[in-house]
C-alpha cells in the first residue's frame, strides 16, 4: 500500500515504538503520536481503513502511517488497548459527521434526478443512442478497410492512426472501444506476432460491434457488460442500487498497478472464502496524484461487495466493513488443479466472451525455473503448468517455497499469470514485482 | 488457422474470393452469419476464434520440480532483526551489515527466506561479504544458490570438502583445488607438497602463485627445498611468493644468505665516551645476481635501486639476529639509527621482520620511532600506517593508537596526518576500554572544533568511525548530544544526523539480539 520504495524504506524505519508515544487501540480506531521535526499526530480507523496523518508530507499513506501499520502488524503487544484521547475522539466524530452529509447530499442527488422530467432525459438518452450508432457503422467500416487492405499494410504506417481512431470514438460517446484501440498502440510493430495479435483484438472488437448491435437479443446482465465496455458508466450509486450485494469473509490478495498515458490504475483482487467469488476493485489516478482509497493487502476482513451488474460479475466495490481485519493464513479457497481453473475460465467465459483478466488461485502448486529456457512456471499436483510472466523475475516465491508446494493467488490474462500472493506455512506473502 | 492469418495480413482485397477458415468449430458457428462482407467474417471469425483459444487453453506438461530444500537447522531471526537487515541488503547503513551478520551466525540464526533473495544479490555484487553471508543463508539459500549461475558463489565457498579428497584436487576448479590443498596442508603438509610437486609443470603461473601460498599453512623447513626451486620460476608472481615463504623459515638458506649479506650493510659503534652509539649503513654499488634473485619484485632501477637493496635485505633478517650480534637493547638500536639517512628504510625492515616473526613486544618501540621520525620530516604516510594496524592483534593495535593519539596533540595543526585511516583498519567492535577512551577524546576535540568553528573532516570521519565500531556496551555514550546550534559546519549538521542513525540501529539491534539471550555482548 505505500506509494512507492522510499515510503517504505522510510516507513521501516519508524516501525519501532521508539519513535512513538501515546500508542494505543480500541474497537473503532489505532493511533499513536510519532516524533519527527514536529510530534505528529497519527489515526486509523480500522472498520473502514481510513488513514490519517498530521505531518506536512503529500505522499498517501505517509511514512508515519506506514510506521504505525507495520508496529500494528508485527509487535501488536506493544498498543495497548484504551480509551482514545481528544484528538482521535474528535476524529472519529468528524468522519462520522462527514459520511452523514454524503450521505444526505446523495439522497438530495437522486431525489432530484428522480424529479428531472422524464422527457428531458429520454432526450438525451436518444441523443446519445444516435451517436453511439454512428459511431459503430464507423469503427465497422474502418475495421473492414484494415482487413481489406491487409494488417501486414501497418507495418509502414505510425502509431498515429490508433490515436486518431480512438479521438473519433470519444466524440462518439465509445470511450470504452476508444481505450481499447489505444491498448493497440502497444503491440503495434511491438512484437514479433503483432500481426496475431493485433487480429485477435480487432476480433474482439467486431464481436463487440455486433453485440451491440443485437443487444436486444442479449441476456440483460449481458447487455450490461456491453454497454460498460462501449462506454456507459454507471455511478456507484446506481452500482449500488442494481448491482449484486454479496457479503463474506474477503481475502484481499494482491494488487497491479500499471501506467497508463493519462494515470495509473490499479487492480486489486479479492476472493470470499465461503462464495469463492472473486472480485475486482478498480481506481484510477491521473498523474502525480495518489489513488483516493488505501486498499491494504495480504488480510482478510469480513464485509460486503457490490457487483458491477455483468453476466459474470467482477467488477466490484466495497459497500461495508463489518468486522475486523486480520491476516490470511488459512489455505486459499482455490482451485485444486490447473484444469479445474481453466475449466472454470471457458465458463467464464461462455457467459462473458470478452473478459480477458480472471482471477487465478490454485492450491498446492510448486513454482519452477526451467534454466534451459529460462522461463518461469506454476507447476500443479498433476503435472501441468502455466507460464509465469516472462519479463518477471520469481525469486521470493522460489525461495519462500523452497520446492515445497503452496497456495498462489494470480491474475491470468490467457497467456500468463502475474502473481499476486502466496501463502507458504500459515502466512501470505505479496508478491514482488520487479522494479 | 495460418491461411486465415496469412489472409488476414496479405488482406482480403488482394486475394480472390475462397473460403475463410479457421479450422475450428468456429467456422461453422460462422456459417451461420447473415449476409456478411468477406472483411466482416473474417473479423468477427478472429472474435470468435480469440474466445475458443482462450477457453480452450492447454496447460504446459513435462515440467520437473526440483529437489525440494532441506529442512533447516537454525531458526530465522526475528521481524525486527530482519527489517533492519533487509534495508542493510538495500545498502542503507550497509557498514553495519558484516557486524549483524556475524552477530547472526553468533547467535545461530538464520536469515529468514524473504531475504534470501536480497541476501543473494548483494553477496553477488560485493564479494567481500560473502564468507559473511554464506553460514545466514541456510540450507534455503544454499538450495536456492543452485538456480542461478551468478549465484555459484555460494556453493563454491560453502562446498564440504569431498569425501575423495584427491578428486577433488585432480577434477575441481582452480578455487576448488586451492581449498583442498589448505585443508590438506593443515592436516597432512607433506602430501600436499607432493601433491603439487606431481602436478607443478602442468600449471600455469596463475595457479602456481595461489597453489604456492597455500604453503603458508604448515610451512616447515621441510618446504624448503620446493619453495628454493620456485625461486628460479620464470614468473614473477611465484617468486615473490616462494621468497615470502622462505623469510619465515629462520634456518632456511634464503635467511642465512640474506644475514650475511645485511651484516656487511650493517655495523654498530658505541661510544662510552660520549655515551653515544651510531648503526653505520654501507650499501654496495653493485648487488650480483645471486643477490637480486632472492629479492624477486624489485623494480626500480634508479637511485632509489639502493634504499630497495637495503629495506628487502633487512626485512628478511629475524629482528632478534641484531639484537643478538650488537648485544644491544631494541632501545639502543633504534636509538643508533636516528642520525642515519637511511633511519626511515631501516626502521620500515625492521617493522616488516617484526610483523612476519610475530615479535609483538618490539612493534610499539619502531611505530614510535616511525612516528617521531615522520613528525621531524613534518610527513606521515597514514596508509602504510593503516596497512601496520592491520597485521596487529587488536589489543596491541588499539594501544598503538592511543599512543599514536597522544603524540598527535603536539604535531603542528598544518601537518597533521590523518589518524582516520589507522582507526578504520582496527578491527570491529573495539574494545569497550578503547571505545570509552576514543568517546571521551571526541567530546574533547568537538568542543574545541566548535568552539573555534573549525571544520576538521577526521573529526566528523571518527565519529562515524566511532559509530560503527564503538563497543556494543558503550552506545549509549555514543549517543552524544551536541549542542551544535550556529556553530555547526552546514554538513556536518547531515553527517552528525547519520552518525546518530547508525548508533541507534546498532543499539536497537544489539537489543533485539539479547532479548533472543543467544550470545553475550
Amino acid at each position: 500500500m505505500a506509494p512507492d520504495k522510499n515510503s517504505v524504506a522510510a516507513g521501516k524505519k519508524l516501525g519501532n515504538t521508539k519513535h512513538w508515544s501515546n500508542l494505543g487501540y480500541n474497537a473503532e480506531a489505532l493511533w499513536g503520536e510519532c516524533q519527527g521535526s514536529d510530534l505528529y499526530q497519527v489515526r486509523i480507523e480500522l472498520s473502514s481503513l481510513a488513514l490519517s496523518c498530521s505531518c506536512p508530507s503529500r505522499k498517501h499513506p505517509c511514512k508515519h502511517l506506514l510506521g504505525l501499520l507495520l508496529i500494528a502488524a508485527e509487535t501488536p503487544s506493544a498498543i495497548p488497548e484504551q480509551e482514545p484521547p481528544t484528538w482521535v475522539r474528535e476524529w472519529l466524530e468528524q468522519r462520522a459527521a462527514i459520511n452523514e452529509r454524503k450521505t444526505a447530499t446523495e439522497q438530495k442527488r437522486q431525489e432530484q434526478q428522480a424529479d428531472d422530467p422524464n422527457e428531458t432525459r429520454k432526450k438525451r438518452a436518444a441523443k446519445r443512442q444516435t451517436q453511439v450508432e454512428q459511431g459503430i457503422e464507423h469503427l465497422d467500416l474502418w475495421l473492414e478497410d484494415l482487413v481489406r487492405n491487409g494488417l501486414g499494410s501497418l507495418e509502414t504506417r505510425s502509431t498515429a492512426i490508433w490515436e486518431q481512431q480512438a479521438a473519433r470514438m470519444v466524440d462518439a460517446q465509445l470511450p470504452g472501444v476508444a481505450s481499447r484501440i489505444r491498448s493497440l498502440i502497444a503491440i503495434h510493430n511491438a512484437v514479433p506476432d503483432w500481426p496475431i495479435r493485433l487480429l485477435t483484438r480487432l476480433g474482439q472488437l467486431a464481436l463487440l460491434s455486433q453485440a451491440f448491435q443485437h443487444i436486444e437479443q442479449l441476456d440483460a446482465n449481458l447487455q450490461e457488460d456491453v454497454r460498460l465496455m462501449l462506454g456507459w458508466t454507471l455511478e456507484e450509486t446506481e452500482v449500488s442500487a442494481r448491482g449484486e450485494h454479496l457479503s463474506d469473509n474477503w481475502l484481499v490478495l494482491g494488487q497491479i498497478q500499471e501506467e497508463t498515458p493519462r494515470g495509473r490504475t490499479q487492480r486489486t483482487w479479492l476472493q470470499g472464502e465461503q462464495t469463492q467469488r472473486s472480485a475486482l476493485l478498480e481506481q484510477f489516478a491521473a498523474t502525480g496524484l495518489s489513488f483516493s482509497k488505501v486498499i491494504p493487502t495480504g488480510v482478510c476482513w469480513q464485509g460486503t461487495l457490490v457487483f458491477w451488474p455483468s453476466a459474470s460479475p467482477q467488477r466490484a466495490l466495497i459497500e461495508a466493513h463489518s468486522g475486523p481485519t486480520s491476516s490470511i493464513t488459512d489455505a486459499l479457497p482455490g482451485n485444486a488443479t490447473i484444469e479445474e481453473f481453466c475449466k472454470t475460465v471457458a465458463a467464464t467465459l461462455a457467459r462473458h466472451p470478452w473478459r480477458y483478466r480472471f482471477l487465478c488461485t490454485l492450491c498446492t502448486v510448486t513454482p519452477v525455473f526451467d534454466q534451459a529456457t529460462n522461463r518461469w512456471y506454476i507447476r500443479d499436483k498433476q503435472g501441468q503448468g502455466l507460464p509465469l510472466k516472462a519479463s518477471e523475475g520469481f525469486w521470493q516465491l522460489l525461495a519462500i517455497s523452497g520446492g515445497h508446494p503452496l497456495d498462489l493467488a494470480a491474475e491470468w490474462d490467457g497467456e500468463f499469470l502475474t502473481p499476486l500472493g502466496f501463502l507458504s506455512e500459515g502466512k501470505y506473502h505479496i508478491a514482488e514485482r520487479a522494479a | 488457422m495460418d491461411a486465415f492469418i496469412a489472409t488476414a495480413i496479405i488482406g482480403t482485397g488482394q486475394q480472390s474470393d475462397q473460403a475463410i477458415s479457421t479450422g475450428t468449430p468456429v467456422d461453422a458457428l460462422a456459417e451461420q452469419l447473415e449476409q456478411s462482407s468477406t472483411e466482416r467474417k473474417l473479423l468477427l471469425m478472429a472474435g470468435a476464434a480469440t474466445v475458443y483459444h482462450l477457453a480452450g487453453y492447454t496447460a504446459h506438461t513435462g515440467l520437473e520440480i526440483p529437489t525440494p530444500a532441506e529442512a533447516e537447522r537454525l531458526p530465522a531471526c526475528s521481524p525486527e532483526i530482519a527489517r533492519y537487515i533487509g534495508s542493510m541488503l538495500e545498502e542503507k547503513q550497509q557498514e553495519l551489515l558484516p557486524e549483524f551478520l556475524a552477530q547472526l551466525t553468533r547467535s545461530e540464526l538464520r536469515l529468514p527466506f524473504d531475504l534470501l533473495f536480497p541476501a543473494l544479490t548483494y553477496g553477488t555484487r560485493h564479494k567481500d561479504i560473502r564468507e559473511a553471508l554464506i553460514p545466514t543463508l541456510g540450507q534455503r539459500g544454499q538450495w536456492l544458490g543452485q538456480f542461478n549461475s551468478a549465484w555459484s558463489w555460494v556453493k563454491e565457498q560453502n562446498d564440504e570438502p569431498s569425501e575423495d579428497i584427491e578428486t577433488q584436487w585432480q577434477e575441481g576448479t582452480l578455487a576448488q583445488r586451492v581449498q583442498t590443498l589448505y585443508r590438506l596442508r593443515a592436516i597432512d603438509a607433506d602430501k600436499a607438497r607432493l601433491w603439487l610437486q606431481e602436478v607443478w609443470k602442468q600449471e600455469v603461473a596463475d595457479a602456481r602463485r595461489k597453489l604456492l601460498a597455500t604453503f603458508a599453512v604448515g610451512l616447515s623447513p621441510a618446504d624448503e627445498a620446493f619453495l628454493e626451486r620456485a625461486l628460479d620460476d620464470l614468473r614473477e608472481g611465484v617468486r615473490v611468493t616462494a621468497a615470502s615463504l622462505l623469510t619465515r623459515l629462520p634456518s632456511s638458506a634464503l635467511v642465512q644468505r640474506m644475514t650475511a649479506r645485511a651484516d656487511t650493510m650493517l655495523s654498530y659503534q658505541a661510544d662510552d665516551l660520549l655515551k653515544d652509539a651510531v648503526l653505520s649503513i654501507t650499501l654496495p654499488e653493485e648487488i650480483d645476481e645471486a643477490w637480486k634473485c632472492d629479492m624477486p619484485g624489485l623494480k626500480s632501477q634508479d637511485a632509489t635501486r639502493k634504499a630497495q637493496w637495503l629495506k628487502q635485505t633487512l626485512a628478511a633478517v629475524p629482528l632478534k639476529h641484531w639484537i643478538e650480534r650488537f648485544s644491544i637493547s631494541l632501545a639502543d638500536l633504534t636509538s643508533s639509527v636516528k642520525k642515519s639517512e637511511w633511519h626511515s628504510e631501516i626502521i620500515e625492515s625492521w617493522l616488516e621482520a617484526a610483523l612476519r616473526d610475530n615479535a609483538y613486544q618490539w612493534i610499539l618501540q619502531l611505530l614510535n620511532c616511525s612516528w617521531e621520525q615522520a613528525r621531524e620530516i613534518g610527513q606521515l604516510d597514514a596508509a602504510y600506517y593503516q596497512h601496520i594496524i592491520e597485521r596487529l592483534p587488536q589489543e596491541l593495535a588499539e594501544r598503538s593508537i592511543i599512543h599514536f593519539m597522544t603524540l598527535r596533540s603536539s604535531w603542528p595543526w598544518t601537518t597533521l596526518p590523518r589518524w582516520t585511516m589507522s582507526l578504520s583498519a582496527l578491527p570491529k567492535p573495539w574494545s569497550k576500554d578503547f571505545s570509552q577512551w576514543y568517546l571521551q577524546e571526541l567530546k574533547k576535540h568537538a568542543q574545541g572544533l566548535l568552539a573555534d568553528k573549525k571544520w576538521d573532516p577526521d573529526w566528523y570521519q571518527g565519529l562515524e568511525l566511532a559509530a560503527l565500531s564503538v563497543h556494543p556496551s558503550c552506545l549509549d555514550q555514543a549517543i552524544i548530544s551536541w549542542d551544535t546550534t550556529d556553530n555547526i559546519h552546514f554538513y556536518g549538521e547531515h553527517l552528525l544526523e547519520n552518525v546518530q542513525e547508525l548508533v541507534l540501529t546498532r543499539q536497537h539491534l544489539y537489543e533485539e539480539f539479547k532479548a533472543i539471550e543467544k550470545s553475550p555482548l
